[in-house]
């Protein structure tokens, strides 16, 4: 049998936390101190090479990827245009409709409220349905729930044990069915608001189900197969046989999973979805088999956001605009990794008092290893921990619960900046948008000017729906997990006491209301408390956020484009990149600085003084 | 039982979205006032 898992967020690691939670309550040390000589030393240059390699590829792929999205959106591809037809007809859709905002959101809710209720129902009907060899029961149904309103969010914050509780058919007609529609829902949306920015056009701003339709048949279909295929070349498994049973050479009885891993691996990352198919999600090796597989999983997350930037450009017709805003978020991409990258190599200086080696060397990679899969390391660790929250992707390759404070505080504030770094598919370009806007009207107050973006005067509308997007984030997260850090429905889910516990309530919320689906996995997040919250916050922090946004689109749409003046406040400079990556600093610092003081801050300097929770 | 609170739940979160549309839109005319917009 498999061995029962506690059920809480994206990846378990109750036996980890609960080691250090023992280890916590004796474990002051005195005269506890790290070097940053040693911490340098432990960064290695393989390291660092590999984070630059993955930069240079990122930037590589950047234009094209950028450009096959023009063609996918502008409608010039046209070769699978039958069946393109075809989904319209047996729709009932009319292509050449340009719909208002108002009605591009409304078509966006109603097809994603039909699918959420479909997939509720297929999971509480589960065991009576077919493909499922292991005769899986009903999902129950405040699991039910909860996945349900993970995966129509693009969120996949699993409370369960993939292989134990999903049928075959599950997995592959609801869960990985809302992982090509909630990215290409998504993608829909940030296409919108970039019309939006280039149109005059009294507030239309494209065919919300032929942009649904179009980014699934010609961007994420055929880029998953592609990459299902290469991960399956690498080792990850894809078939439909049942669980095998076998006996190891100790004469143990173990249970390897089976199932189509791989096809379900590419669009996990592709649509930065992040659901694994199994609990241990990229830390287990059907699903991320070797360092390639590794690094293409990393491409796959930023691939379709870094080449939306370009998109932008494109569309807007200022290609500097557009690595402009490539640049705002590689600046706050790379500045994340190095941070998690020197927190981790620097390691657990309690480890290093209790004669633990954490100085990296040919056979010892040094560092905080606990919770790290020892194939990947800790440079492909924080490189992973750190894309994976830029994204809203949320797949693990090592337990960022296990992370010391500030590398573990370094996944979470990248979630609370709005997941713009890049970010998730299209989720990220109209987050960081609105970032644009709020930046340009700084910048006109205090020259004294009407402020403009791109020619559109942004005036009280549009600053009123960036607040509401703006605000929308931090209310439910401030307000569930202050509501969760103090009730015993919330409090009974705890495996850690002190900081990291409120940590771990903190991360929870921050990232189901961001869509991320990672989890600082001490919280035991099963429970019908946590699910119905964490279902709600997800629907909140998806549709909530992305109303306001094609609002924003509708309202630009609507102006006419001004020439610009001498008083125009350009956007494709560097002096722009500084302003906004600080407009994105100070409004996320002044919204979670309280929280995060309470949290992962306070647990660094305790875990200096010797104490670990 | 809970299954039709859940669906309920799902249901009525979508249509206070659509009432968020529908409010949202209000605000940008309310904000339009004269001397704002296009027409500054």
């Amino acid at each position: 049998m498999t061995r029962p898992l506690p059920a809480t967020g994206r990846l378990r690691e109750h036996g980890y936390r609960h080691r250090r939670a023992r280890l916590g309550s004796d474990s002051r040390v005195s005269g506890v101190h790290a070097s940053t000589a040693r911490a340098i030393l432990t960064m290695t240059f393989a390291g660092w090479a590999q984070i630059l390699v993955y930069c240079v590829v990122l930037l590589l792929v950047t234009k094209p990827m950028g450009l096959y999205l023009v063609k996918v959106y502008d409608g010039s591809f046209k070769w699978l245009g039958p069946v393109e037809r075809a989904l319209y007809r047996l729709g009932g859709i009319e292509p050449s409709e340009d719909q208002h905002w108002t009605r591009y959101a409304a078509s966006l809710l109603v097809f994603t409220a039909v699918s959420t209720i479909v997939t509720y129902v297929a999971l509480r009907l589960q065991g009576r349905l077919p493909l499922n060899p292991e005769n899986l029961p009903n999902v129950v149904d405040r699991q039910a729930f909860e996945t349900a309103t993970s995966f129509t969010s693009n969120t996949n914050w699993q409370s369960y044990s993939g292989e134990t509780t999903m049928s075959y058919l599950s997995q592959m007609t609801q869960l990985a069915f809302h992982n090509f529609a909630s990215a290409a829902v998504g993608v829909a949306a940030a296409v919108a608001l970039v019309r939006g920015i280039a149109r005059r056009s009294a507030g239309r701003i494209g065919n919300f189900y032929v942009d649904l339709v179009r980014g699934t048949l010609y961007l994420y279909i055929p880029f998953s197969i592609v990459l299902a295929l290469l991960f399956v070349q690498q080792g990850a498994i894809q078939n439909f046989h049942p669980y095998l049973h076998i006996a190891t050479l100790e004469g143990a009885k173990q249970t390897l999973v089976m199932g189509p891993v791989a096809s379900q691996e590419a669009i996990k990352q592709l649509g930065t979805n992040g659901g694994g198919f199994f609990n241990a999600n990229s830390a287990h090796p059907f699903e991320n088999p070797t360092p390639w597989s590794n690094f293409l999983q990393i491409l796959a997350i930023f691939l379709i956001p870094a080449g939306l930037t370009y998109f932008l450009g494109r569309t807007v017709k200022s290609q500097r605009h557009g690595w402009a805003v490539w640049s705002a978020m590689f600046v706050l991409f790379i500045a994340g990794v190095a941070v998690a990258y020197w927190a981790e190599a620097r390691g657990n200086p309690i480890h290093a008092a209790r004669g633990v080696d954490v100085v990296a060397s040919a056979s010892n990679p040094g560092g905080n290893m606990e919770g790290k899969e020892v194939r990947f390391g800790i440079a492909n660790s924080a490189l992973f921990a750190t894309i994976t929250t830029d994204a809203s992707c949320g797949a693990v390759n090592s337990m960022h619960d296990s992370f010391t404070p500030i590398g573990g505080m370094v996944p979470m504030v990248n979630i609370q900046l709005g997941e713009l770094v890049y970010g998730g598919v299209g989720s990220g370009l109209y987050a960081m948008i609105v970032e644009v806007v709020l930046a340009v009207f700084i910048a006109g107050l205090m020259v004294g000017r009407t402020p403009e973006y791109l020619g559109k005067k942004i005036e009280s509308r549009e600053i009123r729906v960036v607040m509401v997007y703006v605000l929308v984030y931090a209310f439910v997260v401030l307000t569930f997990a202050a509501i969760s850090s103090v009730i015993p429905a919330g409090l009974a889910g705890l495996n850690n006491t002190g900081p990291h516990g409120f940590s771990e309530i903190l991360y929870a919320f921050s990232s189901t209301v961001a869509n991320n689906g990672s989890a600082f996995a001490g919280l035991t997040g099963s429970t019908y408390y946590y699910n119905t919250m964490f279902g709600f916050a997800m629907l909140f922090g998806r549709f909530a956020m992305m109303v306001p946004a094609l609002a924003l689109a509708g309202f630009l749409a609507e102006r006419k484009a001004a020439p610009e003046s001498a008083g125009t406040f350009p956007v494709t400079t560097p002096l722009f990149v500084t302003l906004l990556v600080g407009v994105i600093m100070i409004v996320t610092a002044l919204t979670f600085f309280p929280a995060l003081s309470l949290g992962p801050i306070v647990e660094h300097f305790l875990m200096q003084a010797g104490k670990l929770f | 039982m809970l299954d039709v609170v859940y669906v309920l739940g799902i249901a009525g979160f979508f249509g206070l979205m659509i009432a968020f549309v529908h409010g949202l839109e209000r605000l940008g005319h309310d904000a339009t006032a004269p001397g704002d917009g296009e027409a500054s």
